[in-house]
C-alpha cells in the first residue's frame, strides 16, 4: 500500500477559510453520524462508545476497549482513527465529498494562534446556517478556549516524550509509549506521550466534568470521543508517534510478540467486524496507506537520553506527608535520608538517570485540571528551566469504580525523568537534595495576546477545583 | 568458569529487579514441607480420602499444632498472592530498609490470616465436636458458602482493591506504621476476598493427597483472581465450579 492520504493540520486547513472542504467535509460527516441509530456500529454515539461509555453495552458490542497507561495505548488509537476515518471518509463520499478525504490533525505545540483551538470547533453555524457539529459549547468544553484562550506550551510540548529513546519499559523507568502490562482499560504504566500531551489536554480541552457528560466531555474517557475534537487531538499523538520514530537514535516499536500479535476489533465502514494486531500498524503510511503534511524531522537530532539502566530505580528522597492539590500552587519537600544522601548528592553523575515519581494518586473523579510540576531549589531564579513534567488524572474515575469490567487498580503515579533538569543545577551549583521541594501548579488556559478572556472563562478559571490526594513524590537514582 | 560466572551475573541482574526474591523463597519452602510431610494416600474422591487424616491437618490434634498448620498452609496458599506488593514495597523504600520492610510487610500480612485462622479452627470444632457435623457435611456447606460468596458484591470490591497501595514515608518509626498499615490494610482485603475459599481447607484437611489438591486448586483460583488479567472475570466460572464440587462431595463421589 501507498501513501494515498495525507492528514492536514487543521489550523493550515483553515487559515484562508472557517470551513475549508476538508474540514466542512469532517462536519457533514459528523452530523450523518450523529443521526444514525446508537446500534449502529457506523454510528458516532457507537464509535464514541468503543473508547469507553457510561452506557451498558449491547451483546456482543465491543464497547469500553479502549487501551491507556499501557504500552497498547499508540497501536490502539491508532487502529480507532483509522477505521473512524473509514467511516468518515465513506460519509463524506456519499454526500459528494471529496474521495480522498483525511482526518485533520491539530498541532496545538505552536505559538498563538495554533495553540487555540481551530476556528471552525468554536463556531456556532455552518456556512449554510445550520448548527455546526463541530462546536461544543461551554460546559461540555472549556468556556476559556472556546472563548480563544491558548493552551500554555507545557501542557503541550512532547519534547520530553521525544527526548526517550525506549518505546517501554519495566515498571518504575519512564518510556515513550508505556509499560509492558496487558491489554487493559487503565494499565496503570503511563507512557511519557500518553502523559503529555495527551493526558494533559483531554482535561484543558474539556474543562470540569459533571454528571454523565454534561460537562467536560474530553475530561472524562466515557464522554471524550463524543467532542469531534477528540479525534484531531488523536490524529495529532498519532502523528507524534511518526514522528518519534523518524527520530532514529534507536527509536523502534517493540519487538515483543506480546505486542506485534495483540489484536483489537473494530467496525470498518459498512459496520462489519474487523480484528488488527500490532504488527499490522506500526507503519502508517505502508501498512494503512496514510502519512502527514508536517515537516520531515530536522536533520540535527535532539539530545538523547542515556539506554534505560539495568538496574532497577533506587529510592534516595521522599515526601513525608501527603498533599492534596485543589487547583492552587502546592509545594512539598523531599527528605533525604543519612543513609542515600551520598546518592541524592550525586544523582545524575555516571549517566544515573534522576526520576521524580508522584505515588499514590487518589482522587473521586478527573477534576478536570492538569499540574505542572517543578523540582524547586532554593536560588534558582529560571522558574521554567526546573518543569520536569504534568500530571494529569485523566480517567482516573473509570479506575475507582469497582463496578465496571476493567483491569485497573486505583492509586496510579507519574514517573518524570529529570536528569537534565538536575545535570543543569548542578552545573549552576544550585543542586541541593536536602532542600529540594517539588511543586504542582494548575494549569490553565491562557488568554489571547492582548485580550483579556470573557467573564464565562474567567468564571471557569476562578471556580472551586474538586480535590486530588497525592500520597507520596519520591526521587529516585537508577 | 566463565560460562558459571557468566550465568550467575544474569541471575544476579535479573534478581535486582525482583527484590522480593527471598519471600518467593519463603513460600516455595511452606510447599516444600507441605509436600513433605503429607500422607501419601488418595483413593481418587473429590472431596475426602476415606480414612483420612490427622496431622498437620487442622482439627485434629491441640489449636496450636492445628494452628501452625493453617500457618504454613496460609503462607504456601496466599504468600503468592502478596508477592506483588512486596516488590512493591521493596522497590519503594532505601536500600538501607528494604529487606525489614519487606519482611515487615508480609509478616504482619500473614499475621492476619493466622488470626482469621483462629476463628476458623475454632469453628470448625465447635460444628465437628459440639453441633457433630462430620467432615462431609462441613466440606458441603464450606463449598456451598465459598460459591455463594464469589458471586457477592463485597467479593468484588476487595478484588478491585487487591492494587491499591499505601504512601511509604523514607524512614523511621513512620515508616514502619506505614508498612504495617499497608499489610494489615491488604490483609484485610485479602481475608476478606478470600477468607471463604481459605475455611474449605480445615474441612478438606492439608495433609493428604486430597488436601494437596484442594489447595494447590484453590491457590491457582486465588492467583487467576488476583494476579491475572482474568480477575473478576473468574468469579461466576469459580462459583459454578465450586457448587458442582459440592454436589460431587455431598453424592460421596
Amino acid at each position: 500500500m501507498t501513501t494515498e492520504l495525507v492528514r492536514r493540520e487543521a489550523w493550515a486547513l483553515q487559515s484562508t477559510t472557517t470551513f475549508d472542504p476538508i474540514t466542512l467535509a469532517y462536519a457533514t460527516a459528523v452530523q450523518v453520524m450523529q443521526a444514525r441509530p446508537a446500534s449502529d456500529p457506523t454510528s458516532w454515539t457507537y464509535q464514541a462508545a468503543i473508547h469507553a461509555t457510561f452506557a451498558t453495552p449491547p451483546a456482543g458490542a465491543s464497547w469500553n476497549d479502549c487501551q491507556h497507561q499501557s504500552w497498547f495505548f499508540l497501536p490502539w488509537h491508532r487502529m480507532y482513527l483509522y477505521f473512524f476515518e473509514r467511516i468518515v471518509r465513506q460519509a463524506v463520499t456519499d454526500a459528494g465529498g471529496p474521495a480522498d478525504f483525511a482526518l485533520p490533525y491539530w498541532n496545538y505545540d505552536t505559538p498563538f494562534p495554533g495553540n487555540t483551538l481551530p476556528p471552525a470547533f468554536r463556531e456556532p453555524t455552518l456556512p449554510d446556517g445550520t448548527a455546526n457539529p463541530l462546536f461544543v459549547p461551554a460546559p461540555r468544553r472549556s468556556a476559556g478556549l472556546m472563548s480563544g484562550g491558548q493552551v500554555p506550551p507545557t501542557a503541550t510540548s512532547s519534547a520530553n516524550a521525544m527526548s526517550l529513546t525506549n518505546f517501554s519499559s519495566p515498571p518504575l523507568l519512564p518510556s515513550f509509549g508505556g509499560g509492558r502490562v496487558g491489554p487493559a482499560h487503565f494499565g496503570g504504566a503511563l507512557g511519557a506521550l500518553e502523559s503529555t500531551p495527551h493526558n494533559v489536554m483531554h482535561p484543558t480541552i474539556g474543562g470540569p466534568p459533571a454528571g454523565r457528560c454534561q460537562g467536560g466531555l474530553m475530561t472524562d474517557p466515557r464522554c471524550a470521543a463524543l467532542d469531534p475534537i477528540f479525534w484531531l487531538h488523536h490524529a495529532n499523538i498519532d502523528r507524534l508517534w511518526n514522528r518519534w520514530l523518524a527520530l532514529g537514535g534507536g527509536r523502534a516499536n517493540p519487538s515483543e510478540a506480546a505486542w506485534r500479535t495483540q489484536e483489537f476489533i473494530f467496525h470498518d465502514e459498512t459496520g462489519a467486524k474487523v480484528t488488527l494486531a500490532g504488527a499490522d500498524v506500526v507503519d502508517s503510511a505502508a501498512q494503512l496507506g496514510y502519512g502527514y503534511d508536517d515537516a520531515p524531522v530536522p536533520a540535527e537530532r535532539m539530545p538523547e537520553m542515556a539506554p534505560s539502566p539495568s538496574r532497577p530505580p533506587e529510592l534516595a528522597a521522599a515526601s513525608e506527608a501527603p498533599l492534596e492539590l485543589a487547583g492552587t500552587s502546592a509545594s512539598v519537600p523531599l527528605t533525604v535520608p543519612s543513609s542515600t544522601r551520598r546518592l541524592a548528592e550525586a544523582a545524575s553523575d555516571d549517566e544515573r538517570r534522576v526520576l521524580v515519581s508522584v505515588e499514590d494518586i487518589q482522587a473521586e473523579r478527573d477534576p478536570g485540571v492538569a499540574y505542572a510540576v517543578y523540582l524547586d531549589l532554593p536560588g534558582d531564579p529560571d522558574r521554567e528551566r526546573r518543569h520536569i513534567g504534568n500530571v494529569s488524572f485523566f480517567g482516573i474515575e473509570t479506575m475507582n469504580d469497582p463496578d465496571r469490567p476493567h483491569d485497573g487498580a486505583p492509586g496510579f503515579r507519574h514517573t518524570f525523568d529529570a536528569t537534565e533538569v538536575v545535570k543543569t543545577l548542578k552545573e549552576q551549583h544550585l543542586w541541593d537534595p536536602a532542600s529540594m521541594a517539588i511543586t504542582f501548579e494548575p494549569i490553565r488556559v491562557l488568554p489571547p495576546p492582548g485580550v483579556e478572556l470573557p467573564p464565562e472563562a474567567a468564571a471557569e478559571a476562578a471556580a472551586p477545583v474538586a480535590p486530588v490526594r497525592i500520597g507520596r513524590v519520591s526521587l529516585f537514582v537508577a | 568458569m566463565q560460562d558459571v560466572r557468566q550465568r550467575w551475573l544474569w541471575v544476579a541482574a535479573a534478581l535486582r529487579w525482583r527484590p522480593e526474591w527471598r519471600i518467593t523463597v519463603a513460600v516455595a519452602f511452606a510447599w516444600i514441607a507441605l509436600l513433605a510431610t503429607h500422607e501419601h494416600r488418595y483413593d481418587g474422591r473429590v472431596g475426602l480420602t476415606q480414612g483420612a487424616a490427622p496431622g498437620l491437618q487442622p482439627g485434629s490434634g491441640g489449636l496450636l499444632a492445628g494452628l501452625a498448620g493453617w500457618a504454613l498452609m496460609a503462607v504456601a496458599m496466599m504468600g503468592p498472592v502478596t508477592l506483588p506488593a512486596v516488590r512493591h514495597v521493596g522497590f519503594n523504600s532505601i536500600r538501607r530498609r528494604r529487606q525489614w520492610a519487606m519482611t515487615l510487610y508480609f509478616a504482619v500480612s500473614m499475621g492476619v490470616w493466622v488470626a482469621f485462622g483462629v476463628l476458623v479452627l475454632v469453628g470448625e470444632r465447635v460444628a465437628r465436636e459440639t453441633l457433630g457435623l462430620d467432615r462431609r457435611v462441613l466440606l458441603t456447606l464450606a463449598l456451598v458458602v465459598a460459591a455463594g460468596w464469589q458471586l457477592t458484591h463485597i467479593k468484588r470490591r476487595a478484588l478491585f482493591r487487591c492494587r491499591r497501595t499505601v504512601p511509604l514515608p523514607p524512614v523511621g518509626l513512620r515508616a514502619d506504621a506505614a508498612c504495617a498499615r499497608f499489610a494489615l490494610q491488604q490483609g484485610w482485603r485479602c481475608v476478606t476476598s478470600c477468607w471463604a475459599l481459605m475455611a474449605v481447607m480445615p474441612a478438606v484437611g492439608h495433609s493428604d493427597h486430597a488436601g494437596l489438591v484442594w489447595m494447590a486448586a484453590l491457590t491457582a483460583l486465588v492467583m487467576g483472581e488476583e494476579l491475572t488479567r482474568l480477575g473478576r472475570r473468574l468469579l461466576r466460572a469459580s462459583a459454578v465450579a465450586l457448587i458442582a464440587a459440592a454436589g460431587l462431595v455431598a453424592l460421596g463421589v
